[in-house]
């Protein structure tokens, strides 16, 4: 053992740079550090924690000022250009001995063989018996399950192997097919052992050959000038082409890399990886939009890989402000949540409501935003939703103008927007790309449709049943002509062919593609005309329905349009118990509901009740030179979004933007518009 | 002591005027002709009038107070005898207005939508809807107001343009019925028919431009006032004196003359729908309201265990008036009279008191 001990101490005497004194340090513990996968600490080190708080704290200053650059919580704290064998600084909470939660560097190397610290000090896990924690069987489960954000982790050892060992331990390694272990030397002198690691089909092949491989193994030239501190950082410096290289010091970054398709190269006695980009998994397409289509407007759509749908985005909001930051939600499947927002703009209180919403979410698997925004949303049991999904790119761009806060989650194709208000949830991407009375139209049509959709079938009932002195004689007598063969009360009618409806379009989904379109045909039209010709419900009731089913069709977004099916069921029954004075205490009461409800703090019906300034973009739409701000209820940090001249050009027609003449407008004209921030001035969502 | 819930200027305006104006759509009219005959118009005039100044005499008492809510202010001013006296006429004008006004509703629906269901099943919806939205808060009642002030002023609207063929103002002749003499005493007798505007003055301490009290009292009872007289006027020249004497809801009765060629006749039932939502906004509030004056009174933190009480309590209270014409007596005769006195002349003597003891609060919350 002493044995070892010594040549380790030779090997990493011979790679580092670091000063004597350092090295002295580190020599008592190094046989201990065969024992423990944690360093054990100094009194010295406590000095460097304080600091390392510090920098934390500069860390994160710089990781929001530079919102491309995703700043791991893991790289917190870390000293750049750590060299082999220095002593790593630690946070400062970890080394508190009165700390509360158990640390993971006090536990010994056996103990982390056996079972992670992640699992035991993840909250979850503190639930759990600490019987339970030290048997046999919880040794078998994955050292990331249940894990949270907020816990520590284990920092890396200098030992290659005892790093692979772990590292193919928590990979399951042998067992688990993906999980590719390239070990090889690095051409240095001496030889120095090395190895990659990464799954196999998330990460590209030729970048691992021929930008990692290749050069390591074939080309590699470590003739030290000097200046660098290490051989990692030689290595990094010169021998890896790869756009980006990270440094890692811990295993969970590590496996969190090798997971999304990243590589990660680990050398004998350093304690320190370089996790280098490589994913490039197999991903569909940018295709049309599938829910949110429009006949004018692009028609890209948002697809599964979170990095493509960032840039569909950026591309439109070629801002440095345009801020993304990076979460994690789901302590399974640990899936990538981006934050988005207009640093300067979006309201921080608005911002800081999201993420903390996200990073309280303890739920081990979220795959969608489907099923992220029923961790997020404030009334679970109301059914109208309260965040806006978009699979559009631009919409979710005009959204982020205006003071919103995006989410996009990797593998979703459906971004979401925070807050939504009732009035958002009707509105479409092409009203704004329309000229403005067409827009204004198509929401006076489509608050049409979803009155129809609502209220259609109900009101059939009422009339029918409670009030027929309401329908004009003509019509009464067609109706009930119609309605003399069919042996049902009405609202049975109603209910039935409903029903119908709703398992034809369900059957529509679900069946196969091919079958799809047809099964529509046959149900709509062969159905309803059986069901006339045999006397289950009158004609006139098919009508009903049709226009029932393509005012929900005409509603554009998918949420709002499933509440809408499910209220009108509601309505139904109501209706067919007490006619409309049942419709009309139905409506009050979905009328007090709707104003008291709130998205993210949002008032749901805002900017009409409560009332509050806006650019009259709710149930209506204006010319977009009279949208001069944004909606005051985001409390935006700019509520200017164009300054009241935004047609600078009317100035050389002597008129102002708003077509008046300067001196009807008090001599107010293009000439005197007040530069403002045009940054954002986009609409479109 | 009420919740920490902010009213916008609007939300409060729309609110009062919901307030004020919905009874209009019950017998009102019918009453207003009872006192001033072929004048019937002319009575809401002075009673707003009277109302006006009652209002600005309890918006100086608040002022003496500011922060504070009418029960508040009158327990500061009257101290806690007078001031519990004052608070529990604030409360029992509330109360019975939201007794007689679910009984009244009740009936209208019953005779205009549902002849055939039992009156206690149509009060116990009422009922029931009120008090969710009761229990959601005045917030959400105030905003439910705002977004249904289209409703209730496109009704009138509506109806007022759509009853013009059926008028003959020739029936408003002679133009001051009994004499001029009769209707001020009337019409000051019965300002209580315009009480509901301390509403604004029990939430005052909720607003969030206290300041503005006075300015937003006297826009609703503008705006209330507007409505009332000229639909009062156009009811009295569809139903000519004595005619109005025998018709309980003048409202419903008229939209059933509404008459737009064949295919749009009988269209009264959708009239009685927006009713129905505006009879709701108004017996929320009402009920509110009363809950509030208690919970301020006994320094409650909460008005919200007291609405199931009230609920109950106003469903069998309800049920006590043998029929309508009952009902609209006991509102019309004993509540609109001696509620107008409670409220306006009340606040004054507290005033007055306030005054001679020179007291008030400096705290301008």
């Amino acid at each position: 053992m002493g044995l070892i001990d010594m040549l380790l101490q030779k090997f990493i005497s011979l790679l580092s740079f670091d000063p004597p004194e350092d090295k002295t340090e580190t020599g008592p513990d190094a046989g201990a550090r065969q024992e423990s996968a944690v360093p054990q600490r100094k009194p010295s080190e406590s000095r460097q924690d304080t600091r390392s708080m510090r920098q934390r704290t500069k860390d994160r200053r710089k990781s929001r000022s530079r919102p491309n650059r995703v700043q791991p919580r893991q790289l917190e704290g870390i000293r750049p250009g750590l060299g082999l064998g220095v002593p790593r600084s630690l946070p400062a909470d970890l080394t508190s001995e009165t700390s509360s939660e158990i640390s993971p560097y006090v536990l010994t190397f056996e103990t982390s063989t056996k079972i992670s610290p992640d699992v035991l000090t993840s909250k979850t896990s503190s639930e759990t018996s600490p019987d339970v924690l030290t048997s046999e069987t919880s040794s078998e489960v994955s050292p990331f399950a249940g894990k949270t954000d907020g816990d520590e982790v284990k920092p890396l050892a200098e030992s290659l192997d005892e790093n692979l060992e772990l590292l193919k331990r928590i990979l399951h390694y042998g067992t688990n097919a993906d999980v590719v272990v390239r070990e090889f030397d690095i051409p240095t002198d001496p030889k120095t052992a090395a190895a990659i690691i990464f799954m196999e089909g998330l990460a590209a092949r030729d970048a691992i050959n021929f930008a990692i491989l290749q050069p390591l193994m074939l080309i590699a030239n470590l003739d030290d000038d000097g200046k660098t501190e290490s051989r990692l950082e030689l290595v990094k410096r010169r021998l890896l082409p790869g756009n980006q290289v990270t440094e890692r010091d811990n295993l969970r970054a590590i496996v969190e890399d090798v997971l999304s398709g990243t590589t990660c190269l680990l050398a004998n006695g350093s304690d320190i990886a370089l996790s280098i980009e490589t994913r490039a998994w197999e991903h569909r397409g940018i295709d049309k939009p599938s829910a949110e289509m429009v006949v004018r407007g692009p028609q890209e759509a948002f697809n599964e890989t979170l990095r493509s749908n960032l840039a569909l985005i950026r591309r439109r909001m070629r801002t440095p402000d345009l801020i993304t930051e990076m979460l994690k939600v789901g302590t399974l499947s640990r899936t990538d949540c981006a934050l988005l927002y207009i640093e300067g703009l979006t309201n921080p209180q608005l911002v800081d409501e999201v993420k903390r919403r996200i990073s309280e979410i303890k739920s081990d698997h979220i795959q969608d935003t489907g099923i992220l925004e029923q961790f997020i949303e404030e009334k679970p049991y109301v059914l109208a939703p309260q965040t806006l999904s978009t699979e559009r790119p631009d919409r979710m761009a005009a959204f982020l103008a205006e003071g919103y806060v995006g989410i996009m989650l990797d593998g979703s194709p459906f971004g979401l927007v925070l807050p939504a208000t009732f009035w958002s949830l009707l509105q479409s991407a092409e009203d704004y790309f329309l000229r403005w009375p067409f827009g204004a139209f198509l929401r006076v049509v489509r608050t049409l449709a979803l009155i129809l959709a609502i209220f259609l079938p109900a009101i059939y009932l009422a009339l029918t049943n409670f009030h027929p002195e309401m329908i004009p004689t003509d019509l009464l007598l067609a109706i009930a002509a119609s309605r003399e063969k069919v042996p049902f009360p009405t609202v049975v009618e109603v209910l039935i062919m409903e029903i119908a409806i709703e398992l034809i379009r369900e059957a529509g989904v679900r069946i196969p593609g091919v079958i799809g379109p047809t099964l529509g045909i046959v149900g709509a039209l062969i159905l309803g005309q059986a069901a006339v010709a045999a006397s289950i419900v009158s004609p006139i009731l098919v009508v009903i329905v049709a226009i029932t089913a393509l005012g929900a069709f005409a509603v554009p977004n998918f949420n709002m349009a499933f509440a809408i099916r499910l209220y009108r069921f509601v309505y139904i029954g109501l209706a067919a118990a007490l006619g409309f004075y049942g419709v009309a205490i139905g409506v009050f009461i979905q009328l007090v509901t709707y104003v008291n409800l709130k998205s993210f703090g949002v008032p749901y019906l805002s900017p009409v009740a409560p009332y509050t300034r806006s650019s009259g973009d709710a149930l209506f739409r204006y010319p977009l030179w009279k949208s001069e701000i944004r909606p005051s209820f985001l409390k935006p940090l700019q509520q200017q979004r164009q300054p009241q001249i935004s047609r600078g050009w009317v100035k050389e027609q002597g008129k102002n933007s708003r077509g008046d003449t300067p001196q009807a407008n008090g001599g107010h004209n293009g000439n005197k518009a007040k530069p403002e921030n045009l940054k954002g001035e986009g609409n479109g969502k | 002591m009420a919740s920490k819930e902010k009213i916008g200027t609007r939300e409060a305006i729309a609110a009062t005027v919901y307030f004020l104006s919905t009874k209009l759509l019950i017998s009102f009219p019918q009453h207003m002709a009872e006192m001033g005959q072929t004048a019937a118009w002319i009575v809401p005039v002075i009673s707003f009038a009277t109302a006006t100044l009652g209002f600005l005499v309890i918006v100086a008492l608040l002022r003496r107070y500011p922060g504070m809510s009418i029960v508040q202010a009158s327990e500061k001013a009257g101290g806690p005898i007078l001031g519990v006296i004052a608070s529990l006429g604030y409360f029992v004008f509330f109360f019975a207005t939201t007794i007689l006004l679910i009984r009244e509703f009740s009936e209208t629906v019953s005779t205009a939508l549902l002849p055939r269901t039992p009156l206690s099943v149509i009060m116990g919806v009422f009922i029931i809807a009120t008090l969710v939205a009761a229990y959601m808060g005045l917030e959400a009642i105030t905003r439910a107001a705002l977004v249904g002030m289209p409703l209730i002023i496109g009704t009138l609207v509506l109806l007022n343009l759509l009853l013009l063929p059926q008028s003959n103002f020739d029936t408003i002749f002679p133009l001051f019925g009994p004499g001029i003499g009769k209707i001020v005493y009337n019409g000051v007798v019965h300002s209580g028919i315009a009480g509901e505007i301390m509403f604004l003055c029990i939430i005052a301490g909720q607003l969030d431009e206290k300041h503005k009290v006075q300015r937003m009292g006297l826009i609703s009872l503008a705006v209330s006032a507007t409505f009332m007289i000229v639909s009062t006027l156009n009811y009295s020249a569809v139903f000519p004196y004595p005619l109005s004497l025998h018709i309980a809801y003048p409202g419903y009765e008229a939209s059933t003359l509404i008459y737009m060629g064949r295919f749009l006749q009988r269209i009264e039932v959708a009239f009685v729908f927006l009713w129905v939502i505006s009879a709701c906004i108004h017996l929320a509030l009402s009920g509110y309201t009363a809950a509030v004056i208690i919970q301020d009174m006994l320094k409650l933190p909460s008005h919200k265990p007291l609405l199931p009480a009230f609920a109950i309590l106003g469903f069998t209270f309800a049920l006590v008036p043998s029929d309508v014409p009952q009902a609209t007596y006991v509102d019309f005769m004993i509540v609109k009279t001696y509620g107008g006195f409670m409220l306006f002349a009340v606040p004054l003597i507290l005033l007055l008191i306030s005054r001679l003891r020179g007291d008030h609060n400096t705290n301008r919350g």
